[in-house]
């Protein structure tokens, strides 16, 4: 009994300091909602960090909002960021990259310089 | 007699000095917009290659760009009381007019090639070099932009058509700036107003929704989806409307000093 609430109390510790770390990682194969304001004069937004789950498999991004087209990449600060891709209409895109395995992974999304206001992209997407 | 003074107006502004300055207009934000685009984004077809260059910094800054062509040269000759000492010689009409045929001959003949090389190199000479690496879109919506209705008729009949389109609507900007020039002593307001004019416009447009009508899409339209040919004319015409506007009033400028 004693063992079993010592279980329990570390699996709500665990549980509480994930949450409240605000970083909770998805798995790179689950797909994982975004929504987000990419600035205007060609700024850029991220989505959340995914964890790479296979060396240089395609990204997968689904865009079912889009105010204007944009630009889109898979990045990762480990290396292997993927080239631009154009996302000119709501649909889905598989991103290029060479991303290894286990590294944080995010979409960076990018506005045009001629954009004179803000643009509001959503969807869900997945690092694979 | 005013053939005459386009003639003295040419040769006293084609110079060694002002080919090397049209030459970078020309080059300057194509080659940098190549530079750093060749390795880091996707392209599925070589016409691609050529709408990214033609973005962001050209389609920015394009009425500014037409206003150093050769509207600028009159600020020099504002300041000086040039004008005093021209009127006994030449009449004030044909010398304004001769000013006006030769910056709109000009700043179209620097749009039409600010365009029209990286054209030819992109899509001619470039594909020889392998340079640039295709990409199978795999399913991914491939973007199609206004004017791509011209391909039917060929690619360089698409080129040359673009390409003239930029050059028109070059030549209007710049004489917006220099027909303001004409009308004002304020030089820094009166050409800078035409990019005002083109950043506002693009701002309500693209705050309205309506981004097909804004200047900068219509004349670069890699930043939007293809649109009917017809939709470019709505900033053109209000364009053209401010030009002939100016026009008017800088004959009648002409005029009343006479009297």
């Amino acid at each position: 009994m004693k063992k079993f609430s010592k279980k329990l109390a570390s699996v709500v510790l665990m549980a509480a300091i994930l949450f409240t770390s605000g970083g909770f990682i998805s798995a790179g194969t689950t797909y994982e909602k975004y929504n987000v304001d990419i600035p205007r004069f060609g700024g850029s937004a991220n989505t959340n960090n995914q964890t790479k789950a296979k060396d240089n498999a395609r990204a997968d991004l689904r865009v079912s909002t889009l105010g204007k087209a944009i630009d889109a990449r898979v990045r990762a600060t480990a290396g292997g960021t993927g080239n631009w891709v154009r996302v000119s209409t709501t649909g889905s895109y598989t991103m290029p990259n060479t991303v290894k395995k286990g590294n944080l992974t995010h979409i960076q999304f990018k506005n045009d310089l001629t954009r004179l206001v803000r643009v509001r992209v959503a969807g869900d997407w997945r690092s694979n | 007699m005013i053939i005459q003074q386009v003639k003295n107006e040419f040769k006293k502004t084609i110079t060694l000095p002002q080919i090397i300055l049209w030459s970078i207009l020309i080059l300057l934000f194509p080659i940098i917009k190549y530079i750093q685009i060749i390795d880091d984004y996707v392209f599925y077809r070589q016409l691609d290659v050529f709408l990214r260059v033609n973005s962001d910094f050209v389609p920015l800054l394009f009425p500014l760009l037409m206003i150093l062509v050769y509207a600028i040269n009159f600020i020099g000759e504002q300041k000086n009381n040039y004008l005093t000492y021209v009127s006994p010689r030449i009449p004030l009409d044909k010398y304004f007019y001769s000013k006006l045929i030769v910056n709109g001959c000009l700043s179209f003949t620097v749009a039409f090639l600010m365009v029209f090389i990286p054209f030819i190199f992109i899509m001619y000479i470039e594909p020889l070099l392998n340079i640039t690496q295709l990409e199978n879109p795999n399913g991914n919506p491939v973007p199609v932009t206004t004017f791509e209705q011209l391909l039917v008729a060929g690619t360089l009949t698409y080129g040359v058509s673009y390409s003239l389109w930029v050059g028109l609507n070059g030549m209007f900007y710049a004489s917006f700036g220099l027909i303001l020039l004409m009308l004002s002593n304020k030089p820094l307001m009166s050409l800078s107003f035409p990019f005002i004019y083109y950043l506002v416009l693009d701002f309500i447009t693209q705050m309205f929704g309506a981004d097909r009508f804004s200047p900068s899409a219509t004349l670069f339209p890699f930043t939007i989806s293809q649109q009917p040919l017809w939709t470019v004319l709505i900033p053109f015409s209000l364009l053209l409307t401010i030009n002939l506007v100016l026009f008017i009033l800088v004959r009648k400028k002409v005029n009343d000093s006479y009297e």
